[in-house]
């Protein structure tokens, strides 16, 4: 099957360090690719870089075919991204600021306007649609942010932690939404440090450290590879992560000071 | 060191805690903005352009007052310059609702944590204080022939003195405004204080000089009413300092001691009750008041004729309510509208104005011509906001031309600003002189304007609402824009040229307009290849 995610010795370097060093994967159309790592592994380095934010140092992407660098334009109009930090213009209200973004993708008015109000009443939204967001909780204003990536039906969407700030039912309803999205053919680049929910939800795994790709596969071909049981474990394997206890003990004494 | 620990410990300050923060405030304040480096660049520009700033006035001040005046003018110059730079740049060491996060739960005591801002904020007075008042001790000295030598010294002293007084008297009115109006009411007084102030600064000169009778040369300023001023006062001091006490001295000596001790009593014996009592509130009230939007409202007629894509429309919608709703954006705003509205008022309350068409008055022209040279100001007011993260999101939608985005909140901005002007200046203009003259001034004025504006746009290189204001950053900027007044005195040029010979008028506004219409073309592309080759960086 063609891969709507091709990715090809991406790198990219920071003043002369690399975040993300010469990685290599595919992601095939309809998948739900989790992809994890310790803070600073690189995973918002490689989301930039597929959408377009930030240009590779080296190497090449693809999205349905098309170069992340020289196609940026046409893979914005098929692409939605939920970034880490969701910033949003507060002072506008969440019906004139996904409005203002469905309109960037060329949505026809009459149609935009029945979406907006459509997410922002399947959101939990309509009560404070004409509200400015600079009021709203982090859970409402990350609600936004998922509504303003999916507004315009894309093919690929990259979720980055999107669960950040969320309660507990709207973290559901978003779990369940990338399982609808993934059964209607979308393809899911899911970046997170919640083990338990990639472990759910995700088809298949990746995983970075130190910018480069140090375990790929279905959660129970990781097992086989790894001989452990639950993701964490396979996590702390891989990423070299595995001497937690003896961490934690170097903490507590630094604590209580010499 | 140990004489000022034991000082700040009989003050109730933790040494080591005070030490530690006012150095990380200092370090923070003066890095230079957007570079990782910690060299003091903001601070720099700032000082470089406060110290041209006050050399302009000082020596203008020279010509037309004698030592007394010279020297409350110029001290008046530098306060307002001052609280406006404390208003703008520094509000946030009183009123800074995420300090409450950082230190609200550790052990600093509201007594070290007020004394670590308010260090830091009397650093930066008596560095921003230099450069103000340096070249007005210079010309006070060195061109008055009754000044003594040693005047510039005390003049810095006593500019010290009141400088410190006024931010002292400031910090206590912040204190007791938000005791009695809840935090945004203050916020928004402030960005109204803020228009007056700059008004003051800018405009103050052109009003003062046109009340001066005329060939006035070495004026005095001891009148009655003037005694009203603050800075006077302290003049008084200065002058009580440097020749035999007369009355009238000793009196404003007075009083300028009286308010010192009013500023600091207030200040030191009760701000840091309040400033506590501040920092519960904020932690209480949160983000305040819901305010209520419009929502989404379709776009009128005129509006979508003006418009000519969705990303113009996106820019345009964007800014128009931004500035319908952000405080920092109103302000500005309300300075661009309000700033040549009165110059042009002003003009028109000149005795020897001339219609244009039949006469030409140069200064009555200089007035009109503010209302096109707003441009300098409309291209900056557009990038910056409080807000400028969510740039991410024009980084990740398809747009096809960023320039575009910036020339439909430059519409915005413009139609605010222009229409309402144009209306003004129309009106004013009809009141004096007949209406088909005061209509072409004002088409005139309008042309003029997009012409400089679509000159501008080549300078631009941020989407709008996209970029932190640093501190230190406008005062660069301005500098950057007096670099580019020769190009300001070629539109004017122009203009006059209009005005001199109106048989060209029509063919040469068809020209300009035509010459402006084609330049945003070209400029809307130019900013769309710096745009899109950048990468936004959150």
């Amino acid at each position: 099957m063609e891969p709507v995610i091709a990715v090809q010795n991406l790198t990219r370097a920071f003043d002369g360090k690399l975040a993300v060093d010469h990685i290599s994967f595919q992601v095939p159309r309809g998948q739900v690719c989790g992809y994890l790592g310790p803070n600073g592994a690189g995973k918002t380095t490689t989301v930039k870089m597929l959408t377009g934010i930030l240009k590779p140092t080296e190497g090449s992407a693809s999205i349905a075919g098309l170069d992340v660098v020289g196609d940026s334009l046409q893979i914005k109009r098929i692409i939605g991204y939920v970034p880490e930090s969701g910033a949003l213009y507060e002072d506008l209200t969440p019906a004139e600021y996904l409005y203002m973004v469905g309109r960037l993708y060329h949505m026809e008015p009459a149609v935009l306007q029945e979406k907006v109000d459509e997410f922002l009443r399947i959101f939990g939204l309509e009560e404070v649609r004409d509200d400015r967001m600079a009021t709203f909780s982090k859970g409402m204003k990350q609600k936004v942010v998922i509504s303003a990536a999916l507004i315009h039906n894309p093919e690929v969407i990259f979720f980055d932690e999107p669960l950040n700030g969320l309660d507990a039912n709207s973290a559901l309803l978003v779990k369940e939404l990338i399982r609808r999205l993934a059964e209607q053919g979308k393809t899911i680049f899911y970046c997170s440090h919640i083990l338990e929910v990639v472990e759910k939800i995700c088809d298949r795994v990746l995983i970075i450290n130190e910018g480069k790709i140090v375990a790929d596969g279905s959660i129970d071909e990781l097992r086989d590879l790894t001989q452990r049981s639950s993701l964490v474990d396979i996590f702390q394997q891989v990423t070299g992560s595995e001497d937690m206890a003896e961490i934690a003990e170097a903490l507590s004494k630094a604590m209580t000071g010499p | 060191m140990r004489p000022i620990r034991l000082f700040f410990e009989w003050l109730g300050v933790d040494w080591i805690q005070f030490s530690t923060l006012y150095k990380i405030h200092l370090k923070i304040d003066f890095r230079a903005p957007a570079r990782r480096s910690a060299s003091g660049r903001g601070l720099w520009f700032s000082m470089i352009f406060y110290a041209l700033f006050a050399s302009f006035a000082a020596l203008s001040f020279h010509r037309l007052f004698d030592l007394f005046g010279f020297t409350a003018l110029t001290l008046s110059v530098s306060s307002i310059i001052l609280i406006l730079a404390v208003i703008v740049e520094f509000n946030e060491i009183i009123l800074s609702p995420s300090d409450i996060e950082i230190f609200g739960f550790r052990p600093v005591s509201d007594r070290t944590y007020f004394w670590v801002k308010f260090a830091n904020l009397l650093t930066y007075v008596t560095l921003l204080g230099l450069a103000l008042n340096f070249p007005a001790a210079v010309v006070g000295t060195v061109l008055y022939t009754e000044s003594p030598p040693y005047y510039g010294a005390v003049y810095l002293a006593v500019a010290w003195m009141t400088h410190s007084a006024l931010t002292m008297a400031l910090v206590s009115l912040y204190g007791f405004i938000i005791q009695r109006v809840n935090y945004e009411k203050v916020k928004d007084v402030f960005a109204y204080v803020q228009i007056v102030l700059t008004f003051l600064v800018f405009g103050g000169y052109q009003v003062l000089i046109r009340f001066l009778p005329e060939g006035a040369s070495q004026r005095s300023l001891l009148d009655p009413w003037n005694m009203l001023v603050p800075t006077f006062w302290f003049a008084g001091v200065l002058h009580l300092l440097i020749q035999p006490w007369v009355f009238h001295f000793q009196v404003l000596a007075f009083l300028a001691v009286f308010l010192t001790f009013l500023g600091y009593r207030h200040g030191i014996a009760r701000l840091s009750l309040e400033y506590s009592d501040l920092l519960l509130r904020i932690s209480q009230s949160g983000e305040g008041h819901i305010r209520k939007g419009t929502g989404p409202s379709r776009l009128a007629v005129l509006e979508r004729f003006f418009l000519r894509d969705p990303e113009e429309e996106a820019g345009y919608f964007l800014f128009r309510r931004y500035l319908s709703r952000n405080r920092n954006l109103r302000a500005g705003y309300f300075a661009l509208l309000g700033f040549p509205a009165v110059m042009v008022l002003i003009a028109l309350t000149e005795k020897d104005f001339s219609d244009p068409f039949v006469q030409i008055n140069p200064s009555s022209i200089t007035m009109l011509q503010m209302v096109s040279f707003a441009a300098f100001l409309i291209v900056q007011l557009i990038i910056f906001s409080d807000h400028w993260q969510a740039a991410w999101i024009f980084y990740t939608v398809p747009v096809q031309n960023y320039g575009k985005i910036y020339l439909g909140a430059a519409k915005a901005l413009s139609v605010s600003y222009a229409v309402p002007l144009a209306a003004v200046l129309l009106l004013a203009l009809s009141w004096k002189i007949p209406f088909a003259h005061a209509l072409g001034i004002a088409t005139i004025s309008m042309v003029n304007f997009i012409a400089l504006f679509s000159f501008l746009m080549w300078f631009v290189r941020d989407l709008p609402l996209s970029r932190k204001r640093e501190r230190g950053q406008a005062a660069f900027q301005t500098i950057v824009w007096i670099l580019l007044v020769p190009v300001m005195a070629l539109f004017g040029a122009l203009e006059y040229f209009l005005f001199r010979f109106p048989k060209f008028l029509l063919p040469g506004l068809i020209l300009l307009l035509l010459f402006a219409l084609l330049n945003i073309r070209m400029t809307a592309r130019a900013i769309d290849r710096r745009i899109r080759n950048r990468e936004f960086a959150v």
